[in-house]
């Protein structure tokens, strides 16, 4: 069929699959970030003299490495599970099935949480700066893919409401 | 389209057009020969290098995608597979002119390029007659793909239905290019992706895989230039018109009609076997050739024998070098370096440059350039006589 409706309903949702792709995409590359920032940066830079030296004097530094590995999969796990979740719910959508309403409930809150993160980073991005431990420019690019990250989300949401908005006849 | 269609249906086709069975089987093999006919199958045979009419995968692995190898790529693809269907069309938006030339290279059956192509073979015999009726059946089976590699144009994506008992099944395409398509899992085989505009990948139909080839299939998909409008392919039906087209336009050729227009069919002669043919156009399998020689039989009266190219080679190669343009072979390749001359010729006068500049080769006076020369004696050769 060929009507406007259902073309226009064709391209929402292959905005939509290309969108999921992209939320899937910046969280690997978000832990990916995670990893290299806690395993490449030496740990004298992230630790102060005195709990290194327990550490090293008690033949227990490899303990560092335990829990830096710790905190990488947890944060992995914060930070990727609402995002898989979203971006699955989402590329279903895309498909044609009916993946409920929740997820654009969950996707909403979750542009709601990362454009509040957003907003902190772009008020505190002078501090940020200057306390940064990676570098200027790696502090510049970070904010500017999570601005990205929260676009791309805030676009799947408007084009999910499109999508549901012309399957019910209102679009 | 494959041999079945290009060579055992066009032999029926010939013969329901009132072809002998000897003329019927010229014109079968050089339809199919216009797939076999690369460089590397000239380079063995010492033929005119420009009268290549199709590319091997190796060829194609190794040419070049700089303006030069493009518009190679285009000459040979958009003159004997992806016919352009109107070279003055215009897309539905706005556009840039590269992405204009490219859409107006779009293959369409019953364009005005049909038309020249079934009325240049005419009175040039059984080979040039054969090579037409290639163009012309890859018209239907390859419309809505153009003869010119570009993402933006040929392109497909996940929106890809087989359409079974009227109900939609999806598709799974992978990039295996030794494993045959596995009909009942529905598992075929395209070309990969690739983001680059001009990537071979993006030429024809590759990334539809063969299924443009295939005669049972019906599917629908969106092409990357239709604007998310869903094209909906009903081959079955379009290869019964190709095939009624084809006895029309050699009907033409052979003198029984007066003239050859587009959008016209032989419904009437072919319709005694129309519940056969349907039969086999409906038939779900990648290879329809022994259906179509069985068929060829019955219309025959005989057998159909199988295409031997090896004979056709050894009788080009064996003649003197000034009557090789008297064998079956010289006659094809004169065929195929009008019918590439011609169509570049049309494509460069519509202001389109994606095939390259050009001359019309065909014209006497014209002081030609390497192997077209070829072609420009026997212009002056049939003028003489």
């Amino acid at each position: 069929m060929n009507n406007d409706r259902e073309r226009e309903l064709r391209r929402q949702r292959s905005t939509l699959r290309s969108l999921a792709l992209g939320i899937t995409v910046f969280g690997l590359w978000s832990v990916l970030k995670a990893a290299v920032t806690a395993f490449l940066i030496p740990v004298e830079k992230m630790l102060d003299e005195e709990t290194l030296a327990f550490f090293t004097e008690s033949g227990m530094r490899y303990v560092i490495y335990i829990i830096l590995l710790v905190v990488v999969l947890v944060f992995a796990a914060i930070d990727l599970i609402p995002r898989f979740y979203v971006a699955r719910k989402a590329r279903r959508e895309s498909l044609g099935q009916n993946p409920g309403k929740a997820w654009m409930v969950w996707a909403l809150v979750l542009f709601v949480i990362w454009a509040a993160i957003d907003i902190a980073e772009i008020i505190f991005f002078p501090k940020l700066l200057e306390q940064t431990s990676t570098g200027r420019l790696d502090t510049i690019i970070s904010l500017v893919l999570d601005i990205t990250a929260t676009v791309i989300l805030g676009e799947l949401c408007l084009t999910a409401f499109r999508i549901r908005k012309i399957e019910s006849g209102e679009g | 389209m494959q041999k079945d269609f290009h060579y055992f249906a066009a032999c029926c086709a010939a013969l329901l057009a009132g072809w002998s069975l000897e003329e019927s089987l010229e014109i079968a093999a050089a339809d199919q020969m216009a797939d076999l006919c690369s460089r590397t199958f000239l380079d063995k045979v010492k033929g005119p290098m420009s009268a290549a009419t199709t590319q091997m995968q190796l060829e194609l692995m190794q040419a070049r995608t700089d303006l030069i190898g493009l518009q190679d790529i285009t000459r040979i693809w958009a003159s004997f597979h992806f016919l352009p269907g109107d070279l003055t069309a215009e897309p539905p938006r706005k556009t840039g002119k590269r992405y204009k030339q490219k859409y107006r290279l779009i293959c369409q059956p019953n364009g005005p390029l049909v038309k020249d192509t079934v009325e240049l073979a005419k009175g040039k015999g059984t080979a040039a007659a054969g090579l037409s009726m290639h163009v012309l059946a890859d018209t239907w089976a390859h419309r809505n793909f153009a003869g010119t590699p570009s993402l933006v144009i040929n392109n497909t994506n996940y929106y890809f239905y087989e359409i079974i008992d009227g109900k939609d099944e999806t598709i799974t395409f992978r990039h295996s290019p030794g494993a045959p398509d596995d009909l009942e899992q529905r598992l075929y085989t395209n070309s990969i992706y690739q983001s680059s505009e001009n990537s071979i990948m993006n030429l024809g139909h590759g990334r539809a895989g063969h299924l443009p080839d295939y005669s049972f299939i019906r599917y629908r998909y969106l092409p990357a230039w239709a604007d998310y409008n869903e094209i909906v392919k009903d081959n079955p039906a379009e290869y019964w018109q190709a095939f009624c087209q084809m006895v029309c336009a050699l009907q033409y050729l052979r003198g029984e009609r007066e003239v050859f227009e587009t959008g016209v069919y032989a419904y009437d002669t072919v319709k005694p076997w129309e519940d056969e043919i349907r039969a086999i156009l409906e038939k779900r399998q990648t290879d329809a050739c022994d259906d179509w020689q069985a068929l060829g039989g019955k219309i025959a009266g005989q057998d159909i024998p199988d295409l031997d190219v090896e004979k056709l080679q050894t009788e080009y190669m064996a003649a003197a070098p000034e009557d090789r343009d008297g064998t079956f072979l010289g006659a094809f390749f004169l065929a195929a370096l009008a019918q590439k001359s011609m169509v570049t010729n049309k494509i460069f006068s519509s202001g389109n440059l994606l095939a390259g500049w050009s001359v019309d080769f065909s014209k006497e006076g014209f002081r030609g350039i390497g192997d077209f020369w070829k072609l420009v004696e026997a212009s002056r050769k049939g003028a003489e006589s």
